[in-house]
């Protein structure tokens, strides 16, 4: 009996049963066996461990200035703890081996300091540091920032911030939100324009500087009524730092 | 009558040309049993034909299909399992004017936000120290810019800006993992995906082959 002769005994049914019956009998053994094939081969591989390598670089100490240093303002105008700030000014010495930075009076740890160069210097506020003047000395020459920086935590409430849109015909408006015990601000422009206002604390919102002619701040101070400073916090996005 | 019989007559002589005697009809149905086995014949080859070429091509589709699909998903299941593969992502090709397409190393991660999941595209840096983010997404994980950590940020070219520190929890293989992150002033640039948190817990594999970049355990 020829295979065609045999084929032809079977309707297309059956046909199509044996076909599918036969093909999963052929695949699930070829299936598994490859499967097997490919679980030995992705088993090979192996992990090392590798030490770890700590390397810290310090720059090297270079020559003090001759002559005072001065600081020009401090970017930004305020920080909490541990924050990195930039004290920009001249004669600040190449990285001098005898230097102090002062935060309200206290000083910061050597590993706070990260840069220091004649015209900059990177710096950490320290812990406990306070609002106040910062002081940089080198090789016991100093130089005072002009006006306050303001150090603030996670406890402060008062808020300053841009009135947005600012008002038609109007410069900036500079905003304070529960800045009950404010009494006086003082905003310093980045051309140096100083802008002061005295405030009749009234609600939780209400206008703090006004007509200010750039969003761009080197400084910006909040007093209470007996002169002393009131820390404050900003949006970094609103403040451009 | 005679012209129908002539008729049939001369039909049939078209199949017995020369001098051979035309057929009556009665002739011809005697003739037919023959031939009608001959086209039945046929019929049935072809059939039986069709048959064998329907179990074969049954057979070798279905076992080779099911054979590959299957071995593939399993295979596939496998290198996840064995290799630990948290993330796989395919290569994502930019074409450059100068360089023509580079394959970019583009990441799609799940992070999690107070107001729920999100996906974000995260290129992924081996020269980035840590991962960053527009600060623009500090508010969209919880964050409060003012009260985050803040660090300076050395960018391409050496150009310093400030950055804001913070974690992100992202969705790894089975669960939200969290990596450092920081929140950085370069607005409208890609996030990166750094190397702190990721580089001293997980393996990175840019597979150029397979055009894939995986993120393994």
């Amino acid at each position: 009996m020829s295979l065609l002769a045999f084929i032809d005994r079977f309707s297309f049914r059956q046909i199509l049963s044996a076909a599918l019956i036969l093909a999963i009998t052929f695949a699930v053994p070829t299936t598994v066996f490859l499967i097997i094939q490919q679980t030995r081969l992705y088993s090979s591989a192996h992990k090392s461990k590798l030490p770890a390598n700590y390397e810290l670089v310090k720059e090297p100490f270079g020559q003090p200035s001759k002559r005072p240093p001065q600081i020009d303002y401090l970017r930004p105008f305020l920080g909490k703890v541990d924050d990195v700030v930039f004290i920009f000014g001249r004669d600040f010495g190449q990285n001098p081996p005898s230097r102090e930075i002062y935060f309200g009076g206290v000083k910061a740890h050597e590993e706070d300091i990260l840069r220091w160069h004649d015209d900059l210097i990177e710096v950490m506020v320290p812990e406990g540091a306070v609002s106040g003047l910062v002081k940089v000395v080198d090789n016991h020459q100093e130089g005072v920032s002009d006006w306050p920086f303001i150090v603030y935590d996670e406890t402060v409430k008062t808020r300053v911030f841009w009135q947005v849109p600012a008002g038609v015909g109007q410069g900036n408006r500079l905003m304070v939100e529960n800045g009950w015990a404010v009494a006086r601000a003082v905003a310093v422009t980045s051309s140096g324009q100083v802008f002061q206002a005295s405030l009749k604390p009234g609600t939780a919102i209400m206008p703090l500087v006004e007509n200010l002619p750039s969003r761009d701040l080197k400084s910006l101070v909040l007093y209470d009524q007996n002169g002393l400073l009131i820390p404050f916090f900003v949006n970094p996005l609103d403040f451009g730092f | 009558m005679v012209e129908n019989e002539g008729a049939r007559t001369g039909s049939l002589g078209e199949f017995f040309p020369g001098n051979q005697s035309p057929l009556s009809s009665d002739s011809f149905a005697k003739l037919s049993p023959p031939y009608g086995r001959v086209t039945v014949e046929t019929g049935i080859n072809k059939r039986a034909l069709l048959k064998l070429l329907l179990f074969l091509t049954i057979f070798v589709s279905v076992g080779v299909a099911s054979t590959v699909s299957v071995t593939r998903f399993f295979t596939n299941q496998v290198y996840l399992a064995t290799k630990k593969v948290l993330l796989r992502t395919p290569f994502k090709n930019t074409v450059w004017q100068t360089f023509g397409s580079v394959p970019e190393a583009e990441i799609e991660l799940i992070l999690q936000t107070p107001q729920g999941k999100i996906t974000h595209a995260f290129l992924l840096d081996t020269g980035a120290v840590v991962s960053s983010l527009p600060r623009e997404m500090a508010e969209i994980l919880g964050y409060n810019l003012a009260f985050l950590p803040r660090q300076t940020f050395k960018g391409f070219g050496n150009t310093l800006s400030f950055a804001y520190q913070g974690e992100m929890n992202v969705f790894l293989g089975d669960k939200f993992r969290k990596l450092p992150v920081v929140f950085t002033e370069a607005t409208g640039s890609k996030s990166l995906l750094g190397r702190k948190g990721l580089f001293d817990k997980f393996t990175l594999v840019v597979d150029h082959r397979s055009q894939l970049v995986e993120i393994r355990e």
